[in-house]
């Protein structure tokens, strides 16, 4: 959160009809619009970058874990808010349910997360460490209270973040319990959490006053409609899909546009500072080049045999095709990406593939059938 | 048919996941049938129909088509438009005495090597049980247009 001051559209009155404009007259610097309305402004750029973030998985669909029924079962965002200093109650750890210092917190990892058969089967990456860190804070703040962290595994890889984990568990005596929990209900004023540990295959039994849960971390709501509007690939999780996942993490397969941030994975902060920071540059390097570069497979449209049918155009997913006004289809090679499906549409054949041309996959067919020529089955099965 | 028939055929792989995917398997040293010539095409929506009955027509006993999974196609939608050709192109086949199954379409991820080698073996296997492509004998022993696609 920003540290500057809102406005509560609901609780203001000079959204409503009385207004007071009390705050108008004590700000010197003429700083607040109250009337300021939402718009729409239009911008011709040359580049985009995608930073949409993330949400957590809806914690709804963890019922065994309890969210929903039970008030003190929250998620490491509501707890992160509990403890800052400027946060509901000025620091300080409260259970939502009656106000009471909670004295046995338990910090569930990986909700949701590395789950294939019911929910997300990546890893959420961040939680390791941000309930490490709640789990400090907590310690710090209700000395004695007891802090469990039921974990799958234990992440930190990270410039210091092992460190900070073994300092968790031996300074502020966080006790790490390998083990999957398989249900939290109520029971009394207490929270029971049942579970396993993995290690030596006992049961688990705590209660807790207080339930964290490290929900998993999901693409931001809308990122689906986002990349469709965009014509931007996403991957099995939603998650925004770079052009290659070692080597080109922060472009995307359309042209100027790039990726930055949670968007593409779960990253925490330094991860995606780096990630952001490389976005830009890849942003300013492609506006302020003089020429702009393009991989020479793109598909060529032969003006003479092209009916002007207009059958190839909206098969292509980037809006690269067009009619011109002689009534031929024309293609933008600068948004082209050089797939190929406008020239598998093509009833007459103009349209082809520079270097993958009909032609050319034709003879690869010929000579992969051949049984002279040197890749042919029946020439490979001879030798 | 000669006794030990080998069919012979035309896989036409999308270059970001199923030729990624065959690479892998190579990388990973896992065997599978040497029948497939492969041949890598930037996109499974390149899939023009006339390669297929190019490739029947010149004698391959089978076309495998593979690419991404569906939602994870890299040029956004490519391989819904193969999914429709190709279930198209499975009833023209058929119309004209080829047995449907000798067309087959698969989606192949980068990471699913181990699919990969499955759907060659399981290809390969299928199509010396339907034995060699006789395209004008099945036509007229069968009837044209007997299969279901």
């Amino acid at each position: 959160m920003p540290s500057t001051y809102t406005l509560d559209a609901d609780a203001c009155l000079g959204l409503v009809p009385q207004r007071c404009d009390e705050c108008l007259k004590a700000c010197e610097q003429d700083a607040i619009d109250i009337d300021m309305q939402p718009e729409i402004v239009e911008e011709d750029v040359g580049a985009i970058i995608l930073a949409t973030g993330y949400d957590l998985y809806p914690i709804e669909k963890m019922a065994e874990y309890g969210y929903g029924k039970h008030e003190d079962v929250i998620d490491g965002l509501q707890l992160e808010q509990l403890i800052n200093p400027s946060g509901p109650i000025g620091g300080g750890v409260r259970r939502p349910s009656d106000g009471k210092v909670p004295k046995h917190v338990v910090f569930v990892q990986c909700v949701g997360s590395r789950d294939p058969e019911l929910h997300k089967s990546y890893c959420s990456k961040i939680c390791c460490m941000y309930m490490t860190k709640l789990a400090t804070l907590y310690k710090k703040i209700v000395p004695d209270g007891h802090a469990y962290v039921l974990y799958i595994d234990i992440r930190a890889a990270g410039k210091d973040y092992e460190e900070f984990v073994q300092r968790a568990m031996e300074e502020s005596h966080v006790l790490y319990i390998r083990g999957k929990v398989s249900k939290i209900f109520r029971e009394k004023d207490k929270l029971m959490v049942w579970g396993a540990d993995t290690l030596t295959g006992k049961k688990i039994e705590i209660a807790a006053d207080m339930v964290v849960l490290a929900m998993a971390i999901v693409p931001s709501e809308g990122t689906a409609e986002l990349a469709k509007s965009l014509r931007i690939s996403t991957g099995p999780d939603g998650f925004l899909k770079e052009v290659h996942p070692k080597l080109r993490p922060v472009e995307t397969l359309t042209a100027g546009m790039y990726i930055a941030g949670a968007s593409q994975a779960p990253k925490d902060i330094p991860e995606t500072v780096a990630h952001a920071g490389g976005a830009a540059s890849k942003a300013i390097g492609l506006v302020s080049a003089p020429e702009l570069e393009h991989a020479p497979t793109v598909v060529n449209i032969d003006e003479l045999i092209c009916s002007g049918c207009g059958i190839c155009i909206p098969q292509c997913p980037y809006n690269a095709l067009k009619l011109n006004g002689k009534d031929v289809a024309e293609v933008n090679e600068v948004i082209c990406e050089g797939c190929g499906v406008c020239s598998a549409a093509c009833p007459s054949g103009a349209i082809q593939l520079k270097n993958l041309t009909d032609e050319q996959i034709f003879k690869m067919v010929e000579g992969g059938l051949s049984t002279t020529t040197k890749g042919g089955i029946e020439y490979a099965r001879k030798i | 048919m000669p006794e030990k028939f080998e069919p012979k055929i035309i896989a036409f792989l999308c270059h970001w996941c199923a030729s990624a995917g065959a690479d892998l398997a190579g990388v990973r040293r896992l065997q599978y049938p040497p029948n497939a010539v492969p041949i890598r095409i930037m996109c499974s929506g390149r899939m023009d129909p006339q390669f297929v009955l190019e490739a029947f027509a010149k004698g391959a006993d089978g076309v495998l088509i593979a690419g991404c999974h569906l939602g994870e196609c890299h040029y956004v939608s490519g391989n819904y438009k193969t999914l429709k050709r190709i279930t198209l192109l499975k009833k023209l086949i058929a119309q004209m005495g080829i047995n449907p199954r000798r067309l087959r379409l698969e989606w192949v991820a980068t990471s699913e090597e181990v699919k990969f080698v499955k759907v060659m073996r399981e290809f390969a296997a299928e199509l010396k049980e339907l034995g060699a492509l006789r395209l004008q004998e099945e036509k007229e022993e069968e009837g044209g247009g007997k299969y279901e696609a």
